[in-house]
């Protein structure tokens, strides 16, 4: 049933969407929301309510209740008031055991007394064991919704936004606030959750001729719409406030994370409604959802209404609700007194009825509780009190008002404080942070022209702290009344709801405080008053007024809850927005992949664990590391860190850094570099080539090599050496060629370096080309054969990799990947930093007493290395050998002394070099002898007895690595 | 040439772009045209270019504005500004003592001129192989890194011959504001093992501008 235009602001009558509710085909227009679509083919029944399940329909049609969540295909929870429907959209509603028309789980409603407040919290766990036989039966009717499992995630993203000024509404106040401070050239962006400018004055009479809110608004937006210095973001909600108008603004699939120098909040006000018994059927409304359904979906809400109040703007209402043919049969006020002379004698001039002091004592339900058919309306005898006289009146819509309450969620979340005048039954905010402020009715400005000049004054409060120049406005004034001091109505049979989302009635709130929730951040947690998914928007204020009166306190005194983001519910998605998890390659990334390598992390690295299927790792890595020991193997090492050392003190340095003597390290040698922290515990090492008197290049682990660089940085600038200091790890590519065949694979293609034993021996440092690239050539044995690292600027890195393939063939080189590089050094004794040590390990621990230079004055953790290492030793990092075909330890499993932990396992694997168990494992010290047995304790408690034996377990006089 | 690999000097962004025309330049290559659908003249559509084989070089310590001048390069008055070098070349000044000297990007095969430090406390860097280059052109550059960036480079904030050293797509990254062809353009210097993350990044964050990946024939 659609009024005739202009009512229908908001929808195209042209252009029509289909879609089906329950089954049910439903015809919408362009701009309706589910809820309105439904709501004009009298589809008022939308879900079911959460623990009564009973009939719920729209409260507010602003998206500010829970009565209208909806399953809207694969996605439950959705506010059918606020979400748009697409054409061939299968919506169903929530909650129901059956149908929605017919739920079996109704029947919950008359066993209300059976399940008091918390009574979840106190039933269950007696007797023992009860919990298990329950939980499957509250498990199945908890929750809202069905979740598609077959869900496919969808693209969320993140955006930033920087404004001098944001406006959280967009209403008369914050459209004013947002002019003023465009005038004056300040950048600004309005933020709404509506699809519209306005605000109320889209919707709500501002005075009789319902005239000034069209002609205010279409000023105020026209003059919106054309300013070069503002932006506006409609369905979106600011969700939060965080220090510093830090702003998380959600709209569609994005959160906005907005910076504002100064941000004005203009979010309006919530109409509160009245609590009586019945007070959720299906057709009762707040006012100022009928306004919205009149004049923004062309929605005639009701044939016969009765409009139930507390202040003047029901009357306004009435009138609309007259223009557009709905029978008005009489206003309830509360108030003693009534409404404004003027607004009385309007309504009374149609022949409306008004009856003064009274309230609807409790509405009466068609059949199942589906819609309001009347209401019984009784005399007001006292706070919460009635006459025994009834009046009934037939209708089929009921809009109440019982006042306003400030949407203060943002604001409390900046700190500021709400205050309870029991004067106007309102509550007020003050005690905000600089730079936030507040405009129109959240600020208890009511009347119209009073929030435009509110808005402008905190435009210009805002301008001011930007540094403009603009004369101030004092506080403006507003003496309107909107709150009726008590519209709280129990009666002996219940069913008079404060809060929709969780069904809680009256005696609810006054049960949780006779049990000794006195305080209302208790009462929440006990009844879970305002966890729904409403927060407490329509329930904050009458529970504030229980507990008050129940605990013989002012409201004041009561407060209400903890105002927490978010705002309203939002997804996980938004949060998490587009994920960005940064992946670094070496230059041969590529190549990896197109020979097959199973590809590891390595911190951000990604690297070839092998080269096979992941299936065949172990044949892969077996096979690898023969090949390795046998012919020739390369491995690409570029993520291996580099860092570049160089000015007169560079040697001085070093030697302050590593554990070892760099001084005399002569030009075109490298040495092992140990680092150790302030606690004399190892943290790194590498090789340290000296490329000048004056120059090192420092390898560094890939993991550590940040901390490395950063350390170094930090130690320098307490000793002020004369060095630059650099971390050149992205600018070079390395490889390790390694294996008997090596030197004839790099002879073809390195002309100008003399690679014989006696031109280029063990551990010396040569540069020169490879290929035709700029190379610096190292010849260490990290797996112990003859190798040599070839590193070259990272550009030329897969170059350089393509090239020694290609030398390689005749040869049979074959790449070989990190988890293969592990087994070989191991074989050789090697340890890994950080995988064979730990936070606790010294060198003594590690056998690394011969990479100590214990003359020299001083290195880093020299001081806590000689301590830790003249104490009694405790434990040792030994290697063992399991007899092939054992269980094998795995990294980490427990060693054991009796019944006592003595150690664990830092590396272990099959050798087939070997042909047994190998691995490295910290011990008791009384353990650690070469011969003795140790006891591990592996998969499944199964135990095995490792032998220590001297390392490396191959090729002990390394007499292969040095060819 | 369409096979980036047949160049000693690839860029790790080029192998995503084969089948592309390349442009040797600095013995790497350089994407001219991009994949045939693409429509690299339009420098009102965003586009994200590959410049990381263009050549580049930095020197660092406290007589390197000393040799920047010996170069006769311009030295920007303080630490993130840029200039621009008498053949076209941006020069940016990253701290008190870094310089870093970008090839004119509108005319990569005129290398810049490259001086080893002479002097003490002078030391050349390995920006040409420790970073990538991209350029980001269009008319949406600050709207894109807002995707990706929390720093507000609008152009009020962030005008020409700025530099900002921040975090984009949580990488660190140098990203410099000039013009091409009196239209503005974002340089952004990063990780070059993160490049290839990155460019997808910056490619995905241009999505809703219509972004993609252009030639070197965009911008000159």
């Amino acid at each position: 049933m659609r009024l005739a235009a202009p009512m229908g602001l908001l929808i195209n009558r042209n252009q029509h969407v289909t879609f089906k509710f329950e089954g049910k085909q439903y015809d919408g227009y362009h701009g309706d929301n589910i809820a309105s679509a439904l709501l004009a083919n009298q589809q008022w029944l939308m879900s079911r309510s959460f623990k009564y399940h009973r009939p719920r329909a729209p409260l507010t049609m602003a998206g500010h209740d829970a009565n209208t969540l909806i399953q809207l295909g694969g996605e439950p929870n959705v506010l059918a008031d606020r979400v748009a429907p697409s054409q061939g959209d299968i919506i169903e509603g929530q909650n129901y055991s059956g149908s929605l028309e017919n739920d079996r789980d109704s029947i919950l409603g008359y066993f209300g007394r059976f399940m008091p407040v918390g009574f979840y919290y106190r039933a269950f766990f007696k007797p023992y064991g009860v919990w298990e036989k329950w939980e499957s039966v509250i498990r199945k009717k908890a929750g809202l919704g069905k979740l598609d499992l077959n869900f496919e995630p969808e693209y969320y993203d993140k955006v930033y936004l920087f404004k001098d000024v944001v406006v959280v509404g967009a209403g008369p106040a914050g459209l004013s606030a947002a002019l003023t401070a465009a005038d004056a050239g300040a950048s600004v962006q309005i933020v709404d959750e509506h699809p519209i400018l306005g605000g109320s004055l889209s919707y709500h009479r501002f005075d009789l001729e319902g005239k000034i809110a069209d002609q205010t608004r279409s000023d105020l937006v026209a003059k919106v719409e054309a300013h070069p210095n503002i932006e506006v973001t409609l369905n979106a909600t600011c969700n939060a406030w965080f220090a510093d108008n830090y702003l998380p603004v959600i709209q569609g699939k994005r959160m906005y994370k907005v910076r504002a120098k100064e941000c004005i909040v203009a979010s309006g006000a919530f109409e509160q409604h009245v609590v009586f018994r019945n007070n959720d059927l299906p057709g009762i409304v707040v006012c100022s959802a009928v306004s919205r359904l009149m004049k923004l979906y062309a929605v005639k809400p009701g044939r016969r209404a009765v409009l139930l109040t507390g202040n003047d703007d029901a009357y306004f209402t009435a009138l609309d609700l007259y223009e557009q043919g709905v029978e008005v049969a009489a206003i309830v006020d509360m108030r003693a007194q009534g409404g404004a002379q003027s607004v009385t004698a309007a309504v009374q001039n149609l022949g409306i009825k008004i009856t003064l002091g009274s309230t609807v004592y409790e509405a009466l339900a068609t059949k199942g509780n589906k819609h309001i058919r009347g209401v019984d309306v009784r005399a007001i005898s006292g706070q919460g009190e009635v006459d025994a006289q009834s009046n009934l009146i037939d209708c089929d819509l009921l809009c109440v008002s019982s006042g306003f309450m400030p949407s203060y969620s943002l604001l409390c979340q900046a700190g500021g404080q709400l205050s309870y005048d029991d004067e106007t039954a309102a509550f007020n905010l003050s005690n905000l942070p600089a730079h936030l402020h507040i405009a129109g009715s959240v600020n208890g400005i009511h009347s119209l022209t009073a929030v435009i000049r509110d808005g402008e004054r905190s435009a210009v409060d805002a301008l001011q702290n930007l540094g403009h120049d603009v004369a101030s406005i004092e506080p403006i004034e507003c003496d309107k009344q909107t709150n009726f001091d008590w519209p709280i109505f129990k009666h002996p049979k219940g069913k008079d709801f404060v809060d929709f989302d969780e069904d809680l009635q009256v005696k609810d709130i006054i049960n949780a405080t006779r049990i000794g929730y006195r305080d209302i951040q208790l009462v929440k947690r006990f009844s879970t008053l305002g966890m729904g998914p409403s927060q407490g928007r329509h329930s904050a204020l009458p529970a504030a007024r229980l507990v008050a009166k129940s605990t013989q306190r002012t409201v004041s005194q009561t407060g209400v809850t903890t105002a927490r983001p978010p705002y309203a519910p939002e997804k996980l998605a938004h949060i998490a927005g587009r994920i960005f998890d940064p992946v670094r390659r070496t230059a041969m990334h590529d190549r990896h992949i197109e020979m097959g390598a199973k590809m590891m992390p390595a911190g951000n690295w990604q690297r070839p664990a092998f080269y096979g299927k992941p299936e065949d790792r172990d044949k892969c890595i077996w096979a690898e590391s023969e090949h390795v020991r046998n012919k020739v193997g390369v491995i690409d090492v570029s993520t291996l860190g580099g860092i570049e050392l160089r000015g007169p003190d560079a040697a001085e340095f070093m030697n302050r850094m590593y554990t070892f003597a760099f001084l005399k390290q002569p030009v075109g040698k490298t040495r092992y570099a140990v680092l150790t922290n302030e606690h004399g515990v190892v943290v790194d090492d590498g090789v340290a080539c000296r490329i000048a008197d004056d120059h090192f290049y420092v390898t560094a682990t890939t993991g550590g090599v940040g901390g490395v660089y950063s350390d170094m940085l930090k130690w320098n600038a307490q000793w002020r050496l004369d060095v630059d200091i650099a971390n050149v790890t992205a600018a070079f590519s390395a490889i390790n060629l390694a294996g008997p065949d090596s030197r004839k694979v790099l002879e073809k293609i390195a002309s100008d370096v003399d690679l014989s034993a006696e031109g280029f021996p063990h551990l010396a440092y040569r540069e020169g080309s490879v290929a035709g690239i700029p190379a610096r050539l190292l010849r260490v044995g990290f797996v112990g054969e003859l190798g040599y690292e070839i590193h070259v600027p990272t550009s030329y890195g897969e170059a350089l990799w393509d090239a020694v393939i290609e030398a390689g063939k005749e040869h049979d080189i074959k790449p070989f990947g990190v988890e293969t590089q592990r087994l070989l050094r191991l074989e050789k004794g090697h340890i890994i930093v950080s995988q064979d040590t730990d936070s606790m390990s010294h060198p003594g621990e590690l056998d690394l007493g011969w990479a100590i230079a214990r003359k020299k004055p001083f290195y880093v953790g020299g001081r806590s290395v000689d301590i830790v290492m003249a104490r009694k030793q405790t434990r040792k990092l030994v290697g063992f050998t399991l007899p092939k075909g054992s269980a094998k330890p795995e990294e980490g499993h427990l060693v054991l002394s009796g019944d006592d932990i003595s150690g664990n396992i830092t590396s272990c694997e099959y050798s087939p070099t070997v042909d047994s168990i190998v691995g490295l494992a910290f011990v008791s010290i009384d353990q650690c002898e070469v011969g003795s047995k140790f006891e591990v304790r592996t998969d499944n408690n199964v135990m095995v007895n490792a032998r220590v034996v001297k390392l490396p377990f191959y090729d002990a006089d390394g007499k292969r690595q040095e060819l | 040439m369409s096979e980036s690999r047949q160049f000693q000097r690839r860029s790790f962004v080029a192998r995503k772009l084969e089948g592309s025309e390349f442009l040797n330049i600095n013995d790497g290559a350089v994407m001219v045209k991009a994949l045939a659908n693409a429509s690299d003249n339009q420098v009102q559509q965003s586009g994200l270019i590959d410049l990381s084989v263009a050549q580049r070089f930095g020197f660092r310590g406290l007589n390197a504005a000393q040799h920047m001048q010996a170069c006769d390069y311009p030295v920007p008055s303080k630490p993130n500004l840029c200039d621009v070098g008498r053949n076209g070349e941006l020069v940016l000044r990253l701290g008190e003592t870094e310089y870093w000297v970008l090839s004119n990007p509108q005319e990569l095969e005129q290398t810049p001129n490259y001086q080893a430090p002479v002097l003490d406390k002078c030391y050349s860097l390995f920006c040409q192989n420790s970073h990538s280059w991209l350029m980001m052109v269009g008319p949406s550059l600050a709207e894109t890194m807002a995707k990706i960036c929390g720093v507000d480079l609008s152009s009020s904030q962030f005008p020409v011959g700025h530099v900002c050293q921040t975090s984009v797509a949580r990488i660190n990254a140098v990203i410099v504001h000039h013009e091409i062809n009196n239209k503005s353009v974002f340089s952004i210097l990063s990780d070059s093992a993160s490049a290839v993350y990155l460019w997808e990044a910056l490619l995905d964050a241009m999505t809703e501008f219509n972004g993609c990946a252009m030639g070197l024939s965009a911008i000159t």
